[in-house]
């Protein structure tokens, strides 16, 4: 196991990890900051109610009437909010499939992901993951055979 | 951004839909084209889908004591061209409005419109103008698509419920002091995830931006700026 700069990088601090924990800082400050200022400027007042609902009602209370209903409609806001978990879930699962593939065996298939690789900085886990697509493993087991077959003979 | 099930009048409605459905019809051929020409970027493809469909489902409460959600339509965009992202926002619409009743069947071209077509577009032409600096680049992209898209929505029903004083405009201001004040801390935030994003996709997917041209196209232009 030569060539592992993966491994020598683990819980290193790194000038790319740290731009990452600020951004990730920074965005649940965005996030928590809007909610806490609106807290503090409109005390109980703000219900955080979601502006697509405030909008209907807004279109609603003048007049305007709904001509069509959803043809499924969730039965409670329970109901409704697991609904949203749901597709939040799907979408998370779908992404962290799409990373874990990309980082482990390489978005690319097979010879294409090592030619386009200048570097071939993956070593020897990432291209042992990359043969599990059809076409590699054939061509490099018999050279890998013959290696060592030759170099028994050798000696 | 979701305009309610039933809400546009008929006609707008039915214009709306129109409108979009060349957009998705040509984002659909785009897809097919891109899965048999370039296989290998499945997985990207697969992830833009995927991060628009979590990133709408995230309610977050905002500085105007409402809450409301990004759209991560300007990431695709970016990837992939906007043409695509309307198809793929036509899915995430579609699974809202048939089963979580948000957004609706009769309201699904204008929504289409504006998260899928106007966002997309408005989040690629600021790519394109600052891709010489990526990070800025995508950072503005996913910003200006978000608040494209609550924009559009504020025009949309500004246009089908004008004020009776006021006309347009007068609807107009109220309806995007509805939805685009509560947009902007989300946006802001949305476009520090399309940072992360991009600093995630730049160390575990370079070879496929390489292949779509993202970077060559970026590096390109900071030469071209030089």
């Amino acid at each position: 196991m030569t060539g592992t700069p993966g491994r020598r990088l683990r819980g290193q601090v790194t000038r790319a990890r740290v731009v990452n924990a600020v951004l990730i800082l920074a965005l649940v400050l965005v996030v928590a900051g809007s909610a806490l200022i609106a807290r503090h400027t409109q005390g109980e007042q703000a219900s955080f109610a979601g502006t697509d609902s405030i909008a209907t009602d807004l279109i609603a209370s003048q007049g305007h009437t709904s001509w069509f209903d959803p043809l499924l409609r969730p039965g409670s806001s329970e109901v409704e909010s697991g609904l949203f978990a749901l597709q939040a879930a799907l979408g998370a699962g779908v992404l962290g499939y799409c990373w874990v593939a990309c980082t482990v065996g390489g978005c690319v298939s097979g010879a294409q992901a090592r030619a386009s690789r200048p570097g071939a900085k993956s070593g020897a886990m990432t291209s042992a993951w990359t043969t599990r697509r059809p076409r590699p493993i054939p061509r490099r087991a018999p050279t890998r055979c013959r290696d060592s077959r030759t170099s028994i003979r050798r000696a | 951004m979701h305009i309610a099930e039933g809400v546009l009048p008929p006609l707008q409605a039915l214009g709306w839909g129109l409108a979009s459905a060349g957009f998705v019809v040509h984002g659909a051929r785009r897809v097919m084209v891109l899965i048999r020409e370039q296989p290998e970027t499945r997985l990207l493809l697969g992830a833009a889908g995927a991060f628009t469909f979590v990133l709408s489902a995230i309610k977050l409460p905002s500085v105007t004591g409402s809450s409301s959600h990004p759209t991560g339509t300007g990431l695709g965009a970016v990837l992939f061209r906007p043409p695509v992202m309307a198809f793929l926002c036509t899915i995430v619409l579609l699974f809202q409005a048939l089963l979580l009743a948000h957004g609706g069947i009769t309201t699904l071209g204008a929504n289409v419109f504006s998260m899928g077509v106007v966002g997309p577009w408005v989040g690629y032409g600021a790519w394109r103008l600052l891709r010489r600096h990526p990070l800025i680049a995508i950072f503005a992209a996913m910003t200006l698509a978000d608040l494209a898209t609550y924009i559009t929505t504020s025009a949309q029903l500004a246009l089908a419920f004008p004020d009776p004083g006021s006309g347009f405009v007068g609807a107009l201001v109220k309806f995007l002091s509805v939805f685009a004040l509560t947009q902007i801390p989300l946006a802001i935030a949305e476009g520090i995830l399309g940072v992360l994003m991009w600093r995630v996709l730049t160390s575990v997917a370079s070879p496929e931006l390489n292949r779509l041209g993202l970077l060559r196209e970026a590096r390109s232009d900071a030469a071209a700026g030089r």
